[in-house]
């Protein structure tokens, strides 16, 4: 018997990178769902991952909202080392697997 | 419009009711979540031993990234300052509040939360809290020693008063003779509570039942205390004390005991009176007695197919606010054999008043206080299946964790986490209580 595919569908799920159980240090809401300000995880929402180790979501809510304030004297919001992010381009668009 | 600190206490909240700690409770009117009480239950061994001492925390939008603002409200009206860093007019001293200076990496977070708070608070509630007034960190000197003591003793006084006995005798309108008036009938109080202009109290039949799980914890702190303090000897002045921030009074053992007597004796009568409230709610066809008997036929119907665990549950006198639970030692354990009575009292207002349950037939049991009241904690509060669960675990655990939390029998306690002779000592007694309940029936 000889079948043709005429038509297929990919259907694909991605999560980040992380632990399991693991929430968002700010929102208490796990890395795989939004901040709670975002409407859609994922790109809408990413992840910034700090060269302490500690991720948090990061447009605007979380982490952004955190270092904006002068008190926070740019240090993360766990650890309290200076926070820099330890690698931008793949907290922005990487991390994520399809 | 949806708001992320919203969301952000909402989460913290049940996250604290769900969780196990026995020591801090939550609560907040349903129609604002930022304005939220919490009771932290003073650590054992302490001066604070399990008094109840409740704060106002108030989340403002910019949570988490501010830290909220806390209160604390058992001051004896403004008028107590219980800890060097909890101020008679509430002002609670904590760098992680932003209220103190701090060290480095003391400060808020936005990673910090209002468990991680109370657990700040509660680390203050210390067994020598003189230490805690800054500059006095490191004072060793002879008169630091004796003034340190002192405090631990004026404390030790101010925790059974104001935080226990004033606020359950408030809950149970015994009249201190400060206020005129008659005693209120309680189903009253009840119903005022539920007006929206009534004042927010949460905790009050947390803290009545706890107050019978450390009953005899209270009385055995005053019988020792009552050797050391005579009637009217004033308390010491600490030196970091000042004017409208301090604790003044003097030691009065002797009518701290009567009133927790009386107390005691109050919550035992209310819960009996129960029975006949709801004898009432039957003949008045109330939800909560169609509901309750519901759920006993229910729970019966189940025990009847489950070989596991052999009981027999009963209603007194028909009346579904009144459960006798005959509960048979499970073979090859130390409960063996015996038989024993509980009884359970229910609430008309079940499950916002949980249920009181007592031992009838004694037992030396380090989760059963001398009275007969059983500490145990039901993790579905409105399912009466999961507080029989849990009771019947309760009694049966084999190598419980040690909780000092939930050791309402002092003794019992001593001899099971104690010298292996000692722990032989407390199977001893158990095992002759469970031979004892053989023979009373």
């Amino acid at each position: 018997m000889k079948v043709t595919v005429k038509e297929w569908n990919a259907v694909a799920a991605w999560r980040w990178d992380m632990p399991d159980d693991d929430v968002c240090g700010i929102c208490r809401n796990p890395y795989d769902s939004t901040c709670s300000k975002c409407k859609y995880p994922g790109d809408d929402c990413p992840l910034l991952l700090g060269e302490c180790n500690h991720s948090f979501h990061m447009v605007l809510h979380c982490i952004f909202s955190w270092l904006r304030q002068e008190s926070a004297q740019e240090k993360c919001p766990m650890c309290r080392q200076p926070f820099k992010s330890k690698n931008q381009e793949a907290a922005a668009t990487g991390d994520s697997q399809t | 419009m949806s708001n992320q600190s919203i969301l952000r206490i909402t989460r913290e909240l049940s996250e604290i009711q769900r969780g196990p700690d026995l020591s801090l409770a939550v609560a907040c009117r349903d129609i604002d979540v930022r304005h939220v009480r919490a009771l932290i239950i003073g650590p054992p061994d302490t001066p604070y031993e399990f008094g109840f001492f409740e704060f106002a925390v108030k989340f403002t939008r910019e949570y988490p990234t501010k830290a909220p603002g806390v209160t604390a409200i058992t001051t004896n009206g403004g008028r107590t300052r219980f800890n060097p860093n909890i101020y008679a007019a509430g002002r609670v001293c904590l760098s992680i509040l932003g209220t103190w200076r701090g060290e480095r990496g003391e400060e808020w977070s936005s990673a910090q939360g209002l468990e991680s708070i109370l657990i700040s608070i509660q680390s203050l509630m210390s067994s020598n809290p003189y230490e805690n007034e800054p500059g006095f960190e490191d004072a060793k000197s002879d008169y630091d020693k004796r003034n340190q003591a002192l405090y631990v003793d004026k404390i030790r006084h101010e925790t059974l008063r104001v935080s226990i006995i004033e606020r359950l005798e408030d809950y149970l309108c015994i009249d201190r003779g400060r206020v005129s008036g008659v005693t209120v009938y309680n189903a009253e109080e009840d119903y005022q509570s539920n007006a929206a202009d009534a004042p927010f109290e949460p905790f009050k039949d947390l803290c009545k039942r706890r107050f019978l799980w450390y009953y005899s914890s209270y009385m055995a702190s005053v019988e020792k205390e009552l050797q050391k303090h005579k009637d009217g000897d004033r308390f010491e002045k600490m030196p970091f004390e000042g004017p409208g921030n301090t604790m003044e009074g003097t030691f009065q053992y002797s009518s701290l005991k009567e009133r927790l007597e009386v107390i005691h004796d109050q919550l035992n009568k209310e819960a009996a009176g129960w029975a006949a409230e709801g004898i009432l709610a039957v003949r008045k066809e109330a939800g909560i007695a169609s509901n309750l008997q519901r759920q006993f036929e229910q729970i019966v119907e189940n025990y009847k197919t489950n070989d596991a665990v052999t009981l027999d549950l009963e209603l007194v006198d028909k009346n579904p606010f009144v459960w006798r639970l005959m509960l048979f030692g499970r073979p090859m354990t130390n409960l063996d054999g015996g038989v024993f009575g509980v009884l359970i009292n229910l609430s008309p207002r079940f499950p916002d008043v949980l249920p009181r349950v007592k031992f009838e037939t004694p037992i030396f049991h380090h989760r059963v206080s001398p009275a007969g009241v059983l500490c145990y904690d039901a993790s579905r509060k409105d399912d009466m299946k999961s507080h029989i669960e849990a009771i019947i675990e309760a009694i049966e655990e084999e190598s419980p964790a040690y909780d000092p939390r939930t050791l309402v029998n002092l003794e019992a306690a001593r001899l099971f986490w104690g010298t292996a002779d000692e722990k032989k000592m407390y199977n001893r007694r158990l095992r002759r209580s469970v031979q004892d309940s053989m023979d009373s029936i």
